[in-house]
């Protein structure tokens, strides 16, 4: 037993390696006063004292709290009227509805945020019909309110993930009791089902907001055209805006970010605990037949139909337009333009082409690849009552706080630091190491579940027919949990497919993926490729999405 | 006038047949029992009564006023039917305290708020449970949680209650004082219930009528003592109470008797269903009507008593005769052998 434990700790010591590495040298770098590869760097607080003192930092700083504040306040209602319609209601298509309403967590906010700006920016093709109806600019895609409004938007899901399944797992018999009771449809929902997924949405609630710290595509794309800065795109800008790259003032962005989210994701941590706690108070399993809610359903099946039309169907409508015509204007004739040369053209540049095989790669193998180490920590910690357990489960945590620019910034510093792994940093496995410990949280969380769907007893039955851990984990539990690992290597591909922000500093040649071509061809100004590239990433986020359905994967884990 | 008119009633889930057209009546101030194994439909039943699940067809009507009537397209939604219904989880919104959980109903009803609390503590009084108003549901025990789910569904004075197995989640002990509270209770209030049990004990207790089920039928209904004494099919027979079973053929048939013979025994019982000579028959008597004798006589048979059990209350004797096992409840140990059992032809049930 004892190598088995030391086996098992040998696991939490590697995970601790790559989790930490990065940390560490963020924070070592942000207190020096130059790179921290040059000799002559000394420790020093002038980068904290040039940051802060920054007018640009504080802007940013201020419109980030305001766009992570805004769409909270826009996500969290609409997300929790969202579940409570669909888990609980007679909303007309509920079953096709369902795995719609997830697609927005999978598209890449840049790719979406590039649909946006052909759909409804200064020319875009819903933009021209409404300017030339009401004869003024309908809106103004790139200011403050739009970025917020898109961003709470596109974060419904999130709120919906949680509350929906909190809904679920609450027994439909204490909604029954409320109607036998004789409440209707409306009063059942605002005094029995709201103040029991309260906890949820608070959860989700500070889920947003964190979100709302990490925001980068969308800012990228949409505030760039009128200045609008936050704290990812400050710290993206900061090499264009000096000259130089000057990492101990990246440095300092990065921690800055880190300290807000970590205490977000401490929060969180307590919150899920009070998130679940009325979910034990459940009956026997009952099925329950779904609240008539009369015609109004057809105003919720409208609001619904309306809110994927805005945030998922124009945005890629935009995309699919703009990677079939030359140009995209005032007085533009679609019939005149249209081409599928940007396709062809991707074709003619070797680090495009590679970076879409890089993604499939890192997508399809990578995920494999990493789902197996998260199974491997998720083992090593299963049924483990001891202090390295304890310790993993706070270090899953870590990477939650370093938003994947930050994260992809440090690991290109560690393999710069790192001398016998620096050979790895153009190629996809420094990429994939990245993305492994940017998602370790969420990696971890889809095969913890998978494992903990298994009773304890068929273990213990194991066990007590005389199996070794090996054994049982060999031949009980992961025959078991087979499924599980097949769904979460199906998520992981969908996430790894939609990454941008980790791989932008990572961007070498040999290193590219398609996320963080789009990110710096958008800077060139190479529309046409940016429109291809865009749709291809959709195309794979649409292959992988419909594999997982058709396998029955339960995608909002 | 206030009749509980459940008629002709089908419904299917998922493919299943759950009821294939039941019948009954609720007679106003009766406690009608629906009792079956698991999949027999009398959750969905009852569920129906409630307005959860609406059936595919039949019509439920209470008093003057129909509930369901599938060839009218009438279905009142639950939350009009003003029923009370017990969960058999009880369903207490965990967020809300007992009080809060017992004054919802009123007011829905807009009831004003004095009066709504005092019509609550009232209800919680009537249970016992008025000094705990002021806990959450997670506070309290099963017992003192279910009686707070009774009390919410009784607090509007509700026509007729829905018990659904409202003593299964309470230990054994416990149940046997609650069946008996219960009972108190709804003669009490004065009021019709329908309650929905697996456990044959509680039907027959709590119950005035008890309709049983068998996959979607009710096979026989009746008061508790006609259930049990004089069941109409080998199904009813089998369900109550605790049975040995003889399987031979009919030997002789004389009115409405008739000799039933295995091999190396014979016994003369009560035909329940239509026989004639030659017939295949099963004679069922239950374990406490069995004779325990040391000489032969009427209507005895010889046995070989192979172990007995000590039961506390009574002995268990387990016999056989030929290549069938007879039990055989007794007061006092069995004494030592030749062992003969006898029967009386009335407790003898032939199927």
């Amino acid at each position: 037993m004892a190598s088995d434990s030391r086996r098992r700790a040998a696991v939490v010591l590697v995970a601790a390696a790559a989790v930490l590495a990065p940390l560490v040298i963020i924070v070592y770098q942000s207190f020096l006063d130059g790179p921290f590869f040059q000799p002559s760097s000394k420790l020093s607080l002038s980068a904290y004292r040039f940051v802060l003192a920054d007018s640009d930092f504080r802007r940013a700083f201020a419109t980030t709290a305001i766009i992570a504040a805004g769409m909270t306040l826009i996500a969290v209602p609409l997300g929790a009227v969202l579940a409570f319609v669909v888990v609980r209601t007679d909303l007309p298509g509920r079953r096709w509805l369902e795995p719609a309403l997830l697609v927005p967590i999978f598209l890449s906010p840049v790719v979406i945020a590039f649909g946006y700006v052909v759909a409804i920016g200064p020319v875009g093709f819903l933009t021209l019909p409404v300017r030339r109806l009401i004869g003024r600019d309908p809106w103004n895609l790139y200011s403050l309110a739009s970025v917020t409004a898109i961003a709470g938007l596109t974060h419904i899901p999130h709120v919906y993930l949680y509350a929906s399944s909190t809904l679920r797992s609450i027994g439909a018999d204490l909604e029954e009791a409320a109607r036998v009771a004789g409440a209707g449809a409306g009063r059942i929902a605002l005094t029995i089902s709201l103040p029991l997924i309260a906890p949820a949405l608070v959860y989700s609630g500070v889920l947003v907001f964190f979100l709302g710290f990490e925001l980068f595509g969308l800012p990228l794309i949409l505030g760039d055209p009128e200045g609008l800065l936050v704290l990812s795109t400050y710290l993206y800008k900061l090499t264009n805006r000096l000259g130089v790259p000057s990492y101990q003032l990246m440095a300092v962005v990065a921690v800055v970010i880190m300290l807000i989210a970590f205490p977000l994701v401490a929060l969180q941590r307590r919150l899920l605990g009070v998130a679940n706690r009325y979910v034990s108070v459940r009956g026997k399993a009952s099925r329950s037949s779904p609240l008539r809610i009369g015609a109004w359903r057809w105003g919720a099946l409208a609001l619904v139909v309306a809110w994927l039309a805005a945030t998922v169907v124009t945005p890629l409508a935009g995309v699919a337009l703009r990677s079939v015509v030359t140009t995209w204007g005032e007085g533009v004739r679609l019939a005149e333009v249209l081409t599928l040369d940007h396709f062809a053209e991707l074709l003619d540049y070797p680090n495009l082409v590679r970076g879409i095989g890089n993604t499939v790669l890192i997508g399809v193998a990578g995920g494999a690849l990493s789902v197996a180490c998260y199974a491997a920590i998720a083992l090593a910690t299963h049924r483990w009552n001891s202090p390295w357990a304890r310790a993993m489960d706070y270090l899953a945590m870590v990477p939650r706080g370093m938003p994947g620019l930050v994260a992809g910034l440090a690991f290109f510093w560690v393999f710069l630091f790192v001398k016998p792994i620096a050979p790895l940093r153009a190629t996809p496995v420094s990429l994939w190491l990245a993305y492994t410990v940017v998602w370790l949280a969420y990696g971890m969380r889809l095969i913890s579940s998978a494992l903990l769907q298994i009773a304890p007893e068929l273990e213990e039955a194991a066990y007590s027919v005389g199996a070794t851990r090996g054994r049982v984990t060999r031949e009980i539990t992961l025959p078991l949990v087979r499924f599980g690992l097949l769904g979460s290597w199906l998520l992981v591909f969908l996430i790894f497919v939609r990454e941008y922000s980790t791989g932008v500093y990572l961007l070498a040649p040999g290193s590219e993926v398609i996320g963080s071509l789009i990110v710096s061809l958008w800077g060139t100004g190479a529309v046409d490729t940016v429109s291809a590239l865009a749709l291809v990433n959709v195309v794979l986020v649409g292959v992988g999405l419909a594999v997982a359905l058709r396998l029955g994967v339960r995608v909002h884990e | 006038m206030n009749d509980l008119v459940v008629t002709d009633v089908h419904k299917t889930l998922g493919g299943n047949q759950i009821l294939k057209g039941v019948s009954f009546t609720l007679r106003r101030g009766d406690v009608v029992a629906l009792l079956g194994a698991s999949g027999s439909g009398k959750t969905t039943l009852l569920r129906a009564i409630a307005g959860l699940d609406h059936p595919d067809s039949g019509t439920i009507r209470l008093g003057d006023v129909t509930l369901f009537d599938s060839t009218k397209g009438t279905a009142v939604p639950a939350e009009r039917r003003g029923l009370g219904l017990v969960f058999q989880s009880y369903a207490l919104w965990p967020h809300r305290t007992v009080l809060e959980n017992v004054k919802f109903p009123l007011r829905v009803r807009r009831v004003a708020a004095s009066e709504s609390r005092q019509r609550a503590l009232a209800a919680l009084r009537e249970i016992g449970l008025e000094p705990l108003a002021d806990r959450y549901p997670h506070q309290l025990s099963g017992g003192q949680q279910q009686r707070v789910a009774l009390a919410r569904a009784i607090v509007y004075n509700p026509p007729l209650l829905l018990l659904d197995e409202p003593l299964s989640n309470l230990d054994a002990k416990l149940r046997e004082e609650a069946r008996v509270w219960l009972r108190e209770l709804i003669d009490r209030l004065e009021i019709s219930a329908v309650c929905v049990t697996h456990d044959q004990v509680e039907a027959l207790a709590l119950a005035d009528r008890v309709l049983l089920l068998e996959q979607g039928r009710a096979v026989q209904e009746g008061t508790p003592d006609e259930i049990y004494e004089r069941p109409r099919s080998l199904f009813a027979a089998e369900f109550m109470g605790s049975n040995n079973r003889l399987p031979g053929r009919v030997a002789e048939v004389r009115g409405t008797r008739a000799r039933v013979a295995g091999s190396g025994w014979e016994v003369w019982g009560r035909m329940q269903v239509e026989k004639r000579e030659g017939d295949e028959a099963i004679a069922v008597v239950r374990l406490e009507r069995v004779e325990v004798h040391t000489a032969p006589g009427e209507n005895r048979i010889p046995a070989r008593l192979e172990s007995s059990v000590y039961l506390g209350e009574r002995w268990d004797g387990h016999f056989r005769i030929g290549d069938v096992r007879v039990r055989a409840w007794t007061r006092e140990p069995p004494p030592a052998g030749p062992h003969f059992l006898g029967f009386a032809p009335d407790s003898v049930w032939i199927f």
